[in-house]
This record gives C-alpha cells, structure tokens and sequence, in this order.
C-alpha cells in the first residue's frame, strides 16, 4: 500500500533535548489524523520535519512517496499551515491568496475561482481590510485558506483550531470532514472533541514518544469503560453488601462508594451491568433512586496516556 | 508567471508599500543636495566665521565635490542600504512568512536572490534619481556638465552598492534575529573600511573603487582591474554563502 505520509524510526533533538523519539508512522491515502499530546510532546516537530523545514537527527519521513529533504519543502506539494501563521500583512486576504495561487503555478482563472470559494468559506470575502488589521482568528482563517490554495493531497495543520470562535472552528472542522476520504489530514490539537468529530486515526504523542497510534473507533472500543453513579436507599448493612458483591462481577472493574452515599461503578460492559444492577439492588431489598452512565471519552484515554508519571 | 518573477514582483511592490524606498530615497537625495551645497558655501561659511586663511585652503576642484558627495553617501546612505537589506530575510523568518512562501512550490535559492533583486532595483532607481539630482546640482553651482567621465565615476561608485547589498542580504540569511543580522551586515562595512586603511592591502579590496571613481573623473582608469574583480567576486561570495547558509537552515 502507498501511504500519504510515512515517517520510519525518526528522532529529532536539539542539543541534549529529545523532542522527537523512534517515531514510525503510515497514514493512507484520505486519512484524517489528529495528532495529540500536551505542549512539548514533539507534534509541531514532527510536522516541520514532514515539510522538510527541519532535518531529523535520524529516520525517514515520505510524503506521497516522496523522501523528505530539508530545503525541498517547495516539492512536497503539501498544504502548510504553522502554528504561528505570518503574512506579508500590506496585503489583503484575497491578494495574499491570488500571490500564493500564482507561486504554485496555477492559471489566473483557478486562481480567481479557488480564492473565491476559499474567502466564501472563511467568513473573509468581501474584507477589504490589509491583512495588518485582522485579528488572530481571521489570520488562523487565512492561514487554513492559504493551505488548501493548491488543492493539496496532504495537508498538514498545526494547532488549526486555536485563536478561533466557535463558528470558526466548526468551519474548519467541517472543511475537513468534507476533505475525508480525498485528501489526507494530519492536524495537532488540543482539543479532543474535535478529534473525536473528525478523524478516522489518532496520534497521541508525549514527551517525543508516540504513545498511541490507532483508529478512534478502535481505541474507543478497546479501552471503553463507563462510568456509573448510582445512589440506592436502604439499609446500610445491604449497601456495603451489594458494593462487595459488585466488586466481584467480571464485567465491574471497580466500585467506591462516596461521602454522598452514591456508588460510583466502572464498567467494562455497560449493556450487563445496565441488565444486573438493578436486579441485584432488588436481591438486596434496596431501592434504585439515581442511576447515570457516562461512557469514558477520548479525553479520559488522551489524560491516562499522558499522565503516567 | 515563473515563480521568480512572482516573487520578485511581491518584493518589488513590498519595497513601496513600506517605509523601505521611502528611507532610501530621503537619505540619498538629502546627500545629493545637501553635499554640494554645503561644500560650495563652506568657504564663504568660514570666512563669515572670522577663521583667516581658512576658505583659501578648500579644494573647490569637480574632484572636491564628488569625493565629498562620495564619502557622504559612503557614511550614510550606504549604510541605510546595508540596514534595509539587513533585515529582507531574516525578518520573514521571524515574522513566519518564510515557511508559508517556501511551502509555496519556490526554491531557497530563489528566494534569496529575487529578495537581492528586489533591493538591488528600488537600489539603483534611488542611486539613478540621486545622481542625476547631483549632477544637476554640480551644473547649477560650478557649470560643470556631466560627461562619460563621471558616468564612469558614478557606476564604479554604484558597484561598492551592489557589493554591501550582497553583504547585507548574506547577514540576512545567517543571522538568527535582526540585531544579529544587523550587526553582521555592520560588520561587513567596518571591514572594507578597515581594510581600505592598510597600506599595501587596500589596493587588492573593493573600497579602491572610492578612489577609482574620484580619479575616473579625470579619465584615469589605472589600478582599476583588480578592486572591481574583488568587488564582484565579494558580491558574488556573499550571494553563494548567504545562499549555501539558508538553504541548511531549519525554519
């Protein structure tokens, strides 16, 4: 299979700093990945050294087949979008985006209607403004319209959600969503939500290790555990019993109980313990008065990788 | 469009849209004026002052006045250049702007040399104007016309531009912020200037292009081999090590 981005035992340091350890990476074609980790854990690294704008102390990194050397960023064909985006800002938006579309050799006609669509989707048609006066988030938005100018088949977006609104997010995310399957997306966030909405992959990198690196559909259901807070009423000799008797179940991974009386439960089976639960509180001459589920979400799994030390 | 052109039309209009030409152009025309002007009045200056003899020993010669215009622009628009250009690329490397062009299908080499392009354009546009203000000057004050002579003086002169600018564009690209660079591209100044006051030694380096334009004058074109192959091998030097620096670097 021909990957889109393929990074083989790559290592990255600066001076006796480590950013980037043995990281080995296979997207296909038309994934959408987010990419993880707290502030520090190597995915801006990882990303420049995948545009060629810095060299890996060691390992290979191919974008669409092609080896990756620095200084011939230009050859990728690679969507980019920093996390600190600058712009010639004595420009506005749609000049800024016609200079782009003309370095990248496209002809005036895909220029004119590619900046349209890219400024119509962005909430920035129409502003006249030089780019000096834009705020962060109309800057973040030029920056993710810059990235797409080309129609790239690979498009790399650091942090491309933040400095935006709610509204700017869901465009982007949604521009994204509509991207699956066609063009591959590497994006780094700290937003799991948005992870969770999008991508079919996730990277979870800490502290220049690749902590984990599987689809979303698979980890969840892997590591899927659910919470349950139930309060009961009765005698108290009953609920100390049935807590003992939960924490026998094989489907129950452990039960505690809280200064508020209510029986905190983590299910691996949500289904079974929703089925037994209140069959055994009967059992034990107890009444049901509250019982909640919370599925564990990609952000319990991302704060257990992460958190370990 | 080839992407060069591309780029170099950005800079080109870049240059205008700030407050680059704007400097460039003040500095070099203010010395234009100002330098004959000045020169002219000087004895007269002095003799209102009350200094005797002192007016008797000015050199009121063509040759006075460009050495003095020379030595001016020499002083201070050479060194507006070098600071100008001391901050074409390392300034789109901190600002970020950079990465988004460089990912934009154009090579480092391109980059570097448009930008030097770019500069050494709006560079001669300025030194044009400011000549021709000059010699204007030189008519209305001592009735001297301009011939083929200070045509020559005036492009040997220009040359010593071209090489700064090539030193400055090669600071850009090495120094890691603006101060940095700055500071490099200083650098290169103090040393022509250096090496123009050792004996023997100055006759090898491009700062005997000064002289040279002052004794072309008067149609004297000896010595002149030598500081202008230095002079072009020092501009093209410092556009390969500027050029070779960048493209190792990691942005």
């Amino acid at each position: 299979m021909e990957y889109a981005i393929e990074i083989n035992n790559v290592t990255k340091k600066f001076g006796d700093v480590t950013a980037v350890d043995n990281l080995s990476v296979k997207l296909p074609k038309g994934t959408i990945c987010g990419f993880v980790g707290p502030n520090g854990a190597g995915k801006t690294t990882t990303i420049k050294m995948l545009m060629g704008l810095i060299k890996p102390t060691s390992g290979e990194l191919f974008v669409n087949g092609v080896k990756v050397k620095s200084g011939l960023e230009r050859k990728l064909h690679v969507g980019y979008l920093p996390d600190v985006p600058g712009f010639y800002d004595w420009m506005t938006a749609e000049q800024y985006l016609h200079f782009c579309g003309k370095l990248l050799q496209m002809d005036k006609e895909d220029i004119r209607k590619r900046t349209a669509e890219l400024l119509e989707r962005f909430g920035l048609s129409g502003v006249k403004t030089k780019i000096k006066g834009y705020s962060r988030g109309m800057k973040q938005r030029l920056g993710i319209a810059q990235a797409l100018i080309g129609d790239p088949s690979v498009v790399l977006l650091d942090e491309p959600a933040s400095a935006l609104d709610p509204i700017g997010r869901k465009a982007i995310f949604d521009l994204i969503l509509s991207l699956k399957g066609k063009v591959t997306v590497l994006f780094s966030t700290h937003i799991i939500a948005d992870v969770e909405r999008v991508c079919d992959t996730v990277l979870i990198m800490d502290k220049g290790v690749l902590k984990v690196n599987t689809e979303i559909n698979e980890l969840t259901a892997k590591q899927a555990e659910h919470i349950i807070n139930m309060s009961v009423k009765g005698e108290d000799e009953s609920i100390n019993t049935l807590v003992s008797t939960l924490e026998n179940k094989e489907y129950i991974k452990s039960v505690g109980r809280n200064q508020n009386g209510i029986i905190q439960i983590v299910a691996l089976d949500d289904m079974l313990a929703g089925r037994e639960i209140p069959a055994l509180i009967n059992e034990h001459s107890l009444a049901l008065m509250n019982y909640n589920v919370q599925t564990r979400r990609l952000e319990s799994i991302f704060l257990e990788v992460v958190s370990h030390e | 469009m080839n992407n060069f052109i591309v780029f170099l039309k950005k800079e080109l209009k870049e240059f205008v849209k700030t407050w680059k030409l704007l400097i460039l152009l003040a500095l070099f025309i203010v010395n234009s004026f100002m330098s004959p002007i000045l020169y002219y009045y000087m004895p007269k200056l002095l003799e209102l002052s009350g200094l005797p003899g002192a007016a008797e020993q000015f050199d009121m010669s063509l040759a006075s006045y460009y050495t003095q215009y020379y030595g001016n622009q020499f002083q201070s628009g050479f060194l507006a250049l070098i600071f100008i250009t001391c901050l074409a690329v390392v300034r789109e490397k901190k600002k970020g702007t950079a990465i988004l062009t460089l990912t934009k299908n154009i090579s480092r080499p391109t980059f570097v040399l448009a930008k030097y392009i770019s500069y050494v354009i709006w560079y001669t546009v300025v030194y044009v104007v400011s000549s021709a203000a000059f010699a204007a000057m030189i008519k209305v004050l001592i009735n001297e016309s301009i011939n083929k002579h200070t045509i020559a003086s005036f492009g040997l002169f220009y040359l010593i531009g071209i090489m700064f600018a090539a030193g400055a564009i090669f600071a850009s690209c090495i120094g890691k912020n603006t101060i940095v660079s700055c500071l490099i591209g200083f650098g290169v100044y103090i040393a022509v200037f250096i090496l123009a006051a050792i004996p023997y030694v100055n006759k090898f380096t491009p700062a005997m292009l000064l002289d040279n334009s002052i004794t072309a004058l008067s149609g004297n074109y000896e010595n002149l081999l030598i500081p202008l192959l230095t002079c072009i091998g020092c501009t093209v030097l410092f556009l390969v090590l500027g050029i070779v620096s960048f493209e190792k670097q990691e942005l």
